[in-house]
């Protein structure tokens, strides 16, 4: 039978052949069918060949109206890309007062003003921020403990606003902080202004004590759960979400962690692993742990987050969330780590506490132990152009699109995937690396191949909670 | 519609006009029917209905010996043929109200129940007209046919007659989506839409060929190119799926081809059929109970439930529908074609009930049964 | 297995294809995925390939490499081959999906 076949993506999975096509929709087929589809041997009677129309991988007429549903649909999913850089972090000060036993940004101590961020500085960040064309402004301050800079957040959020009068563009501040030093006052000003607060809640207290303790009290735990309950009376219940990271000490113990989540009020969680920069990786002997090890507590973890949800009480997993996203919705997600091209620079950027500009949070973490390999310039010395146009990001683009990578190139999770040019060089010394040895294709292989089993099984009660997690609505 | 007979005189053509039992003195008599079952006949009137025989009343226009009178309430507005035919086209107590731009179609749908004529005289100006009496406050109006597109640029003249009538009512245009193929026609519609809208769209199957035989056109990549243009002018489309056999096992397949291609949709319906015209003809191609096909609709319902789509179930009974899906259902079908049948005499959920088409009185489900006050679903 | 000849020596793997059935790319692509595992070695000699592989480490089962390798060949093989069919289309769509939205 004469048809087109049209772009896809294959993997066998045991007896039957997993198909994608290029914006990420799926099929299974048998064995026996996929030869049957490659030989051009379908009939048009047969289910077959009727699923796989629907889905685009094969056409037997009208060539030119289904390239132009899939150009459509290609658009969308890519629509990060017309968005521009719209996440912009801000190191407002590396100093820190917590000793976290994984810091990653190489923290300084906290009498050390020089590693402030300076109105000066602050000023040409706010300016390069608003030449970014995207409509949506996602300011996030970072660190170190931004906080202990407050004066800085302050002055960057009104000359912020104060600019976005005659442009217009939706704007949000984030602040990434660990909460301890925050106080009434502070809180009175934020009340003034759209700021959400980012936190780190790495499980119950001698879990979150571990790896998390402050420099001078190694109780942590209490401190910050009073101050997001501070939090939320001055800017709302939903303003606070929180984080954690897992270390060796807490790998086993994600019932727990989800668990204390649950208690303190967060309605989601994101399970997120050990990034190797900084302490993470000096100290990797202590702190890591093999990658399947996650993998198969991350399966354990979600299941647990499942059968919660199965039993009333709405809770999701971000990282599960947004694969989820990918996989069975035709719409674009926003999250820069994980996307193809990367989000270096063209979807996220940072401004060091110097004014240097690194394409992402973990090139300042590599600047910060010596290799400033991702500097793309420095907001005193280099116009927007210069920073956001050059040839060097331009190569760097160039090689982090998944869809020319080895072996991401003809994978068939591409579209829920992306490109992480940065942990490549900083795991393996180049940016494209190596598929085979690679940690994160390990890990997000592993994670999304879980979810499409999960989807397979066609089990409503299943199906019912993952659309909540995605429409963010409770049926 | 509903349609009264009566004897016409001096009617050299289609009038229409608004009902009307009161003999108001002060009233712009020439757009209103008297109707009267006493024999009076006030002068001045567009004409006078009547229950009444032998009047003999000259020049005036007038229908006599029209039986139901009673049908008819005041603010309808009704068309009157010479040969006495009065059809009811504004029904002042339905909620389903509608224009007919023309019996003409450019879709030849196996199913329609109302199959389309090739010639037929221009209704424009009696539209116009129509628009024009409308009850000022109704909060809503259809506009269907046929094929309303085919009238091209003069179903811009109706927009624009309905926004200066009823501007906050909210408009429904049924229309196959074809002739919004054409960038400048949607481009030129949008523009001329002041008001709510809502363009629903028939879509019968994932696959081209389907959907091509049951509306026995070429016109699956038109129909879709038509609603893509509408929607970059943010036009809100609806889709419509009327079950039968031909289509009923890939509605799973369908649902997740409308979310994947039109997530921009504002509402699905899934529409059991009605056996009149040529879905009676073609009933052996098409019949199948609809509790035989109730898998299929379930999965296709809720996957677009949980993607948080619209979902609607029209014409369907509630005793046919598994528990879980009749909260979808809704009572969809036009007042003058809506029927029970015995078995619904003593169903507790009657009022709730969409119930059935007229023509279904014999062509229906096997498995109607009434709902007592134990459930028996 | 004809159409590919097997040897091995220790922790050492020879393979060897013929190249009228499988073309360059398919057997570099194939031959990747094996690199985390092994060192992989690649020698075109007249109408064959062959293919060296030397294990990292003494857990490594070659003999279970060369009978994936197999089927990973084919399967590289068949990628390139639908490939070509809907290479222009691919170009084709992502060149529609960025060009001007301007209509």
């Amino acid at each position: 039978m004469s048809y087109q076949i049209l772009p896809y993506r294959f993997e066998r999975i045991k007896e039957n052949v997993f198909l994608s096509n290029e914006v990420g929709e799926h099929l299974y087929l048998t064995s026996d069918d996929f030869n049957k589809f490659i030989e051009h041997r379908l009939e048009p009677e047969e289910k077959t060949f009727k699923d796989l129309k629907s889905k685009q991988i094969i056409a037997d007429s009208h060539l030119d109206d289904v390239i132009e549903m899939l150009a459509i649909k290609y658009r969308t999913k890519k629509n990060f890309l017309t968005e521009s850089t719209s996440l912009h972090m801000i190191v407002a000060s590396l100093r820190c007062n917590s000793n976290c036993s994984y810091c990653q940004v190489s923290k300084k101590d906290l009498s050390d003003v020089s590693f402030d961020m300076t109105k000066k500085t602050a000023k040409k960040v706010v300016e390069k921020i608003f030449d970014s064309p995207s409509s949506n402004i996602k300011i996030e301050f970072q660190g170190g403990e931004p906080l202990l800079n407050f004066e800085i957040i302050k002055y960057i959020i009104d000359k912020a606003e104060w600019t976005n009068i005659f442009k217009k563009k939706n704007l949000e501040f984030v602040i990434c902080t660990n909460l301890t030093s925050i106080d009434e006052k502070m809180l009175k000003w934020l009340k003034g202004h759209k700021v959400y607060i980012s936190t780190s809640i790495d499980g119950p207290k001698e879990l979150h004590n571990l790896n998390r303790p402050l420099h001078d009290i190694e109780n942590s735990y209490d401190l910050v759960t009073e101050k997001i309950k501070l939090c939320r009376e001055y800017l709302g219940r939903d303003s606070v979400s929180a984080l954690m990271t897992t270390t060796s000490h807490t790998i086993n113990h994600f019932k727990e962690i989800i668990d204390k989540y649950i208690e303190l009020e967060f309605d989601s969680v994101f399970l997120r692993s050990l990034n190797p920069y900084g302490f993470a990786k000096r100290d990797k002997h202590i702190l890591a742990y093999p990658m399947n090890d996650f993998i198969e507590n991350y399966k354990k973890g979600l299941d647990y987050i499942i059968e919660i949800n199965k039993q009333g009480k709405f809770f999701a997993e971000g990282y599960a969330t947004i694969l989820l996203t990918r996989i069975l919705t035709p719409f674009s997600t926003g999250f820069v780590d994980l996307q193809s091209p990367a989000g270096i620079a063209i979807a996220g950027v940072i401004y060091d506490y110097d004014g240097d500009v690194y394409v992402s949070d973990e090139g300042r973490m590599l600047a910060s132990v010596g290799d400033k390999k991702f500097k793309i310039g420095n907001v005193e010395v280099n116009s927007y152009q210069e920073i956001f146009n050059s040839a060097y990001l331009h190569e760097l683009i160039e090689n982090s699109i998944a869809e020319s990578l080895p072996d991401c190139a003809t994978c068939s999770y591409q579209s829920y995937c992306g490109a992480d040019p940065v942990r490549n060089y900083s795991e393996q010394g180049d940016i494209i690396g190596n598929r085979t040895i690679s940690e994160i294709c390990n890990k997000n292989k592993s994670i999304i191949k879980y979810l499409l089993s999960l989807l397979q099984k066609n089990d409503n009660e299943i199906n019912k909670v993952f659309w909540s997690w995605i429409t963010r609505k409770s049926f | 519609m509903k349609q009264l007979k009566g004897k016409a005189y001096n009617l050299n053509e289609v009038i229409i006009g608004k009902i009307t039992s009161k003999n108001d003195l002060f009233a712009t008599k020439k757009d209103l029917i008297y109707v009267t079952n006493n024999g009076d006949f006030p002068n001045g009137y567009l004409a006078v209905i009547t229950s009444n025989k032998d009047i003999n009343k000259g020049t005036s226009r007038y229908i006599e010996n029209v039986e139901n009178i009673f049908e008819l309430h005041d603010n309808d507005i009704v068309t009157v043929d010479p040969d006495g035919k009065i059809s009811i086209v504004y029904d002042i107590n339905s909620k389903h109200n509608a224009i007919f731009i023309t019996e003409r179609c450019n879709s030849n749908c196996i199913m329609c129940p109302q199959p389309p004529v090739k010639q037929e005289e221009d209704k424009l100006n009696l539209n116009l007209k129509y628009i024009s009496l409308i009850d000022k406050n109704a909060k809503s109006i259809g506009i269907t046919g046929g094929e309303p597109t085919l009238i091209g640029e003069k179903l811009f003249d109706i927009l624009n007659a309905i926004y200066n009538r009823i501007p906050k009512a909210s408009i429904n245009l049924l229309s196959n989506g074809i002739k919004f193929e054409n960038y400048e026609y949607a481009k030129r519609f949008a523009q001329a839409v002041k008001q709510e809208i809502v363009v629903d769209i028939p879509l019968y199957s994932d696959i081209d060929t389907i959907h091509n035989s049951i509306v026995r056109t070429n016109s699956f990549y038109k129909t879709i190119k038509g609603m893509y243009n509408l929607a970059k002018f943010n036009i809100k489309i609806g889709i419509r799926v009327v079950i039968h056999k031909m289509n009923y096992d890939r509605l799973p397949e369908l649902s997740e081809f409308i979310y994947s291609n039109f997530p921009f949709v504002y509402h699905v319906a899934f529409m059991q059929m009605e056996p009149m015209g040529y879905a009676k003809d073609n009933l052996t191609d098409l019949w199948i109970d609809p509790v035989d096909y109730n898998k299929e609709l379930e999965e296709a319902v809720i996957n677009l439930h949980y993607r948080d789509m619209q979902v609607s179930i029209y014409n369907t009974q509630l005793c046919l529908l598994p528990e879980k899906l009749r909260r979808f259902a809704v009572q969809s079908i036009s007042d003058w074609k809506n029927i029970y049948i015995d078995e619904c005499n003593n169903c507790s959920k009657k009022q709730e009930c969409p119930g059935f088409f007229a023509s279904s009185k014999t062509v229906h489900s096997k498995h109607i049964k009434s709902f007592n006050n134990v459930e028996n679903n | 297995m004809k159409e590919i000849l097997k040897k091995i020596e220790g922790d050492k793997l020879l393979l060897t294809v013929k190249n009228e059935l499988y073309e360059k790319e398919a057997i570099l692509n194939a031959s990747y995925k094996y690199t985390d595992k092994c060192f992989v070695n690649i020698e075109p000699i007249e109408t064959m390939t062959e293919i060296y592989f030397q294990s990292k480490n003494d857990n490594i089962d070659l003999e279970n490499i060369a009978l994936k390798f197999g089927n990973e060949l084919i399967d590289q093989q068949i990628r390139l081959n639908t490939g070509k069919e809907f290479k222009v289309i691919r170009e084709e769509l992502v060149k529609k999906a960025f060009s001007s939205i301007s209509k």
